[in-house]
């Protein structure tokens, strides 16, 4: 294919790490190019990581059009959040007021899953959910950290306040600086002026000023197994209240933290214990005697049993406790999934695919045949998630590079054209520091090169322990021509604070 | 039936215990009601002190094998423990099956504990040992005679989430109990609370962790994806095939399915409420079926041999070794029936429209219940036959083949026909077999020896003769364990300072017992310079087969281990082994099943190994983040948590 003279799109990401941000410029054939930014957040907080978002909303701004010195605003068109999440949100709150002062957003694109209360009654429940996991998440987290020092404190709860502490994260931690909360409903509530609109899978949003540019949402899927909790949304709220405890009920019974909501309807003393009080013979594990009150018989049997210290080794104490690990990854997995993705195919078919943090599920569900698109050719035949896979030459790769968030059979494979780039929002170090040694993973970023034909940039760069992570070295790509190898130089530029694709 | 102290004169056979067939929530279902409520006949044993034991029985139950504590961390509070020699108990079947009373479920897990180590003995004829306890890194107060394990504790409360684990660690059984998701509101109310410990499939997938963990410790490791699914299989088949042994429950299912057992029935599902409990639309995992999402319907799944390409998440994999182990006995369930089959319809073999002669019900689930128990039995003496290390299912199936032919030479029922069609059927045979046939699958007879090694291994021999006899009377567990603990220390010592000047040795077992020519990476030395070994099991294999062919060989187990790293640079282990299995009477080595600890194969191996450590299991989010050595402590407590759902 021969180079267009004017690129129709410049992609600017953005290199602050381990978290998205990108600033789409699509050319409209007048002076107003339409811009389109799309997430905005780093995982790790700190002043230098507020200084460095900072700096990137100061570009972002004079990209726009504004200026900062002169305090003229920019202008973006249209601004997508894909889900609330801190790496893709934290800029935000961290760099709020240049945003807020120096920036025009006209359009806000969020999820369906972001309707506001009331709205979407699928959305309202998930929220919900989320919420309650997220609450019951944060309870073992404490309980665990209380538990830290003591000599119960085994190697897997060590494990799961591990997991706890690190996945946490991404919603903020309680009283630390990252608050994606906060950003989110600065999105969606407290920033003045731009109007919001919420997308379902199936629909075309319109870019505004580029009508050859068609915008596809994918995902979040509107899933039928989370579908399945229509029976409490059919006998209405009092019905789930009454009827509806939960795992996350029953753990935050144990906590004493359960919901007000769900109280009002029940002997809070009640929730969550499995058997009645007649069979229950109270202990306090936590005191110094925890049998004193038991009778007798009992007394003798527990201390023997499990109290002595011989049989310290075998005592359960706290394992409980660990289930909060699994929570915060199914809460983790639950947010990455309702990910707004969307496809921009430009006027020439080509297509650039920006997943949010899509999982699998999310992947899959795009393949649903319920899901296609009119074409843009009256009587033509409709479009369906793989023929735009097919023609994808620009790849957001997903969740920063980690393996459950590219399909392989259902994604990756698919994306057979020729010219396939990819970027990964990635910072390596940043990852490890977390603990997090497989984002992005090996095997995933050899099958991208392999793909892409080498063409796989990086937020940052990093080489050591035989991990590879470096940008190409275009002149040393040996499946491009060299005329495609001097056209790939003048469409990629690469700046420490930025890598900007000409397509 | 092993090592108990001498009866009591008239002391019963058998302790009556009422629970559940499948779970609770079958229960509350008019067809399936009258056939859920069974009695377990579990071994007797005294459950009270008797005099001058150490570690006494009683209330819990605290048994030989088992020990039940009921304490509930989450809910700060303890349960009283159920007295089974009770005169009301012990007169009517313990006490009725009861979601609202924790000593029912006290007495639940107890049955069906013992009713799946029961299994096990019985095919294995030697008594369980549970996995040792293992001494804590740093802490010296674990002492050498601390280390026997009398009693797998259960602990039926003590997680508030729907899960259920074995610990290696602390040799325990943990349940947890849940409220019922507002979904489903068949078998159970929403927010019911729904308890793993009342469910039979739990108990005894749980148990049989620990069984299969007593016997092969290494298998926990996850060095291949095979490995960990292997333990989820295998521990899903004797769940499953235990279905079998309730003859109500089979005549019923029969009688229903009017004797075709490919169609949906409970007996090839497992943990039906728990399935539906967490929001599914059915068992948590079936045999050979599965429940569409959309539509509710079953439907057979089809033998898919690229299923085993990529098919990775543990539970899931496992489910491919399940389907092929379930279709192997439907075949030979067939097989032994189509003869009644013809009997009852004059020849047609066609089954008239409408219910079964009470009697063919009644022959055909005797047939169904004799096929069941020999392959739940060829499954688990299979496990003698396995390398001691990174079991594959390939491999699974040649210790399945080779452990059959050995006990039952004449296989005119074609047992082992039908186990190799129905895993060839889905891929899952060995890759280095020149042909898919029972010749070229049964391991191949160990090497001919020189005259040396004939020797070292002759020495080796005479040596375990004079044993035999002493393990064959030792009058507990504990002592036995004692025994075989100091025996192996001793075989240790025979092994190192004699097999070294012998190299046919090394080829024999693919391990090293010299200082290698060339330098072996990350192989452990002792201080003389020798390479470390570890005699991992020694066991007296005493059978008698149904043609009254006798096995008598002693199977013994080494381990060696290379640390290296991942081309990441993380540490790992390489660990190769060697399982002996040598005949008593001719004192020659029978088999030598092998993984190589050095070699060109072993290289492969090991650059195999070291892919799988760097890529994960490519489906949990968990592994994604953390690795697929998330919890060395408690390996299967993610696993089972994390169980998409």
């Amino acid at each position: 294919m021969p180079a267009p003279k004017k690129s129709a799109v410049r992609i600017r990401c953005y290199r602050q790490g381990f978290g998205d941000c990108f600033l789409l410029t699509f050319d409209t054939g007048k002076a107003q190019p339409c811009r389109v930014l799309i997430d905005c957040g780093l995982w790790p907080t700190g002043p230098a990581h507020t200084a460095t978002m900072q700096k990137i909303a100061e570009d972002i701004v004079e990209q726009t059009g504004g200026k900062v010195s002169a305090k003229k605003k920019g202008v973006v068109d249209v601004l997508v959040v894909t889900h609330e999440h801190w790496d893709h949100l934290s800029g935000f709150n961290q760099a709020r007021v240049i945003f807020e002062k120096l920036l025009t957003v006209r359009q806000v694109w969020l999820a369906w899953t972001e309707r506001p209360k009331g709205k979407d009654s699928l959305a309202d429940t998930l929220r919900k959910d989320y919420e309650k996991k997220k609450k019951a998440a944060r309870r073992l987290q404490a309980a665990l950290q209380a538990l830290e020092s003591s000599p119960g404190f085994s190697a897997s709860n060590a494990r799961a306040l591990q997991q706890l502490d690190s996945l946490l994260g991404f919603f903020g931690a309680v009283g630390g600086k990252a608050d994606p909360v906060g950003a989110m409903k600065f999105i969606r509530e407290e920033w003045v002026g731009p109007t919001r609109s919420y997308y379902d899978p199936g629909q075309l949003p319109e870019l505004p000023g580029v009508p050859g540019v068609r915008t596809y949402v994918l995902g979040p899927p509107r899933d039928e197994k989370k579908l399945r909790r229509e029976s409490s949304e059919k006998h209405g709220a009092l019905y789930e209240l009454f009827f509806g405890l939960t795992e996350e009920d029953s753990l935050l019974a144990a906590l004493g933290a359960l919901d007000e909501d769900v109280a009002r309807f029940r002997d809070v003393e009640e929730v969550g214990k499995p058997f009645d009080l007649a069979h229950r013979h109270p202990i306090d594990l936590a005191a110094a005697q925890p049998e004193s009150a038991l009778p007798a018989g009992l007394r003798e049997d527990f201390t023997r049993r499990y109290g002595a210290p011989d049989n310290a080794w075998r005592r359960i104490d706290a394992d409980w406790l660990n289930a909060g690990g699994a929570l915060a990854l199914r809460l983790d997995k639950g947010i990455n999934n309702t990910s707004l993705v969307l496809a921009f195919e430009l006027p020439d078919g080509r297509v650039l695919l920006f997943p949010g943090d899509a999982q699998l599920g999310n992947w899959e569900s795009w393949h649903d045949p319920t899901l296609s698109w009119k074409s843009r050719e009256p009587g033509g035949k409709d479009i369906v998630a793989r023929d735009l896979l097919a023609r994808t030459v620009f790849y957001k790769v997903g969740h920063h590079g980690s393996h459950n968030a590219t399909a392989q059979d259902l994604g990756l494979e698919l994306m057979t054209h020729p010219d396939l780039m990819a970027f990964v929002p990635i910072s390596h170090q940043m990852a490890l520091d977390n603990g997090w040694d497989r984002i992005p993973l090996k095997g995933l970023v050899k099958r991208l090169r392999e793909r892409a034909k080498k063409r796989v940039w990086f937020a940052t760069e990093y080489t050591k322990d035989g991990k590879d992570f470096r940008n190409p070295n275009i002149d040393k790509i040996d499946e491009l021509t060299t005329t495609e190898k001097a056209a790939l130089k003048k469409a990629v530029q690469v700046d420490p604070l930025w890598i900007d694709f000409n397509l | 039936m092993f090592l108990q102290k001498p009866a009591l004169a008239g002391a019963p056979p058998f302790r009556r215990l009422s629970g559940y067939a499948f779970d609770p929530s079958l229960s509350t279902q008019l067809e399936t009601a009258v056939v859920n409520h069974v009695v377990f006949p579990v071994r007797w044993e005294a459950l009270a002190p008797t005099s001058g034991e150490a570690e006494p029985q009683g209330p819990g139950p605290v048994g030989e094998y088992v020990e039940v504590v009921d304490i509930d961390p989450p809910s700060q509070c303890l349960y009283a423990p159920v007295d089974l020699n009770d005169p009301h108990l012990l007169a009517q079947d313990g006490l009725a099956p009861s979601e609202g009373d924790p000593r029912f479920h006290q007495q639940m897990v107890y049955a069906v504990a013992m009713t799946t180590i029961e299994h096990f003995e019985r095919a294995l004829g030697r008594p369980v040992l549970w996995a040792e306890r293992e001494p804590i890194k740093g802490d010296e107060s674990v002492e050498e005679h601390e280390r026997f394990v009398r009693r797998l504790r259960i602990y039926p409360h003590a997680l508030r989430e729907a899960n259920a684990y074995y610990s290696p660690k602390k040799v325990a059984l943990l349940f947890g109990y849940f409220p019922a998701s507002a979904s489903d509101a068949g078998g159970h109310f929403p927010g019911g609370m729904v308890f793993s410990c009342l469910s039979h499939d739990i108990i005894a997938h749980e148990t049989t962790h620990a069984l299969l963990d007593s016997m092969h410790r290494r298998f926990i490791e996850p060095n291949h994806p095979d490995v960990r699914a292997f333990h989820e299989a295998f521990a899903d088949i004797v769940a499953l095939f235990q279905h079998f042994s309730f003859p109500e429950v089979l005549r019923h299912q029969i009688a229903r399915t009017r004797g075709d057992l490919r169609g949906r029935s409970l007996l090839g599902e497992l943990a039906v409420q728990f399935g539906r409990a967490m929001g599914g639309h059915g068992a948590l995992r079936s045999a050979i079926g599965e429940v569409d999402e959309r539509t509710g319907k079953w439907t057979a799944i089809a033998p898919d041999p690229a299923a085993y390409q990529d098919t990775l998440e543990p539970h899931d994999r496992g489910a491919l070794l399940v389907a092929a182990v379930f279709d192997a006995f439907l075949a030979i369930y067939e097989s032994r029936t189509a003869d009644l089959l013809r009997i009852a319809t004059g020849g047609t073999g066609q089954l008239p429209a409408g219910n079964l002669h009470p009697d063919l019900v009644r022959r055909l689930a005797e047939e169904a219940a004799k096929a069941a128990s020999h392959i739940l039995a060829m499954c688990i003496r299979a496990l003698d036959y396995c390398p001691p290390v990174e079991i594959t299912f390939g491999e699974y199936l040649r210790a399945l083949i080779t452990a059959d032919a050995d006990l039952v030479r004449d296989d005119h029922r074609g047992y082992r026909v039908a186990v190799i069609e129905a895993f060839r059927r889905r891929g899952l045979y060995p890759r280095d077999v020149r042909t898919v046939s029972e010749g070229s699958l049964r391991w191949p007879p160990a090497l001919q020896l020189s005259d040396d090694a004939q020797q070292a291994v002759q020495e080796i021999g005479n040596w375990l003769r004079g044993l035999m006899p002493e393990l064959r009377y030792a009058q507990d567990r504990c002592e036995l364990f004692e025994l075989m603990r100091e025996k192996r220390i001793q075989l240790h010592e025979k092994i190192r300072s004699s097999w070294k000047s012998v190299p046919q040795l090394e080829a024999l077992t693919g391990l090293v017992f010299r200082r290698p020519e060339k330098p072996l990476p990350g192989l452990r030395y002792d201080k003389d310079g020798i390479p470390r070994f570890q005699v991992a099991s020694l066991a007296a294999i005493e059978r008698v087969g149904p043609d009254g062919d006798v096995i008598n060989q002693v199977l013994l187990t080494l381990i060696q281990t290379r640390d290296l790293r991942t081309t990441e640079g993380e540490r790992m282990k390489f660990r190769g082994g060697c399982t002996l299995l040598i005949d008593l009477d001719t004192q020659r080595v029978r088999y030598a099943i092998v993984k190589p600890i050095t070699g060109p194969a072993a290289e492969r191996r090991l650059e195999r190994q070291r892919r799988f450590l760097e890529d994960g299991d490519g489906v949990s989010l968990a592994a994604a983040y953390f690795g697929t050595q998330a919890d060395d402590e408690e390996p299967f407590a993610m696993l089972h948590r994390g169980h998409e759902h």
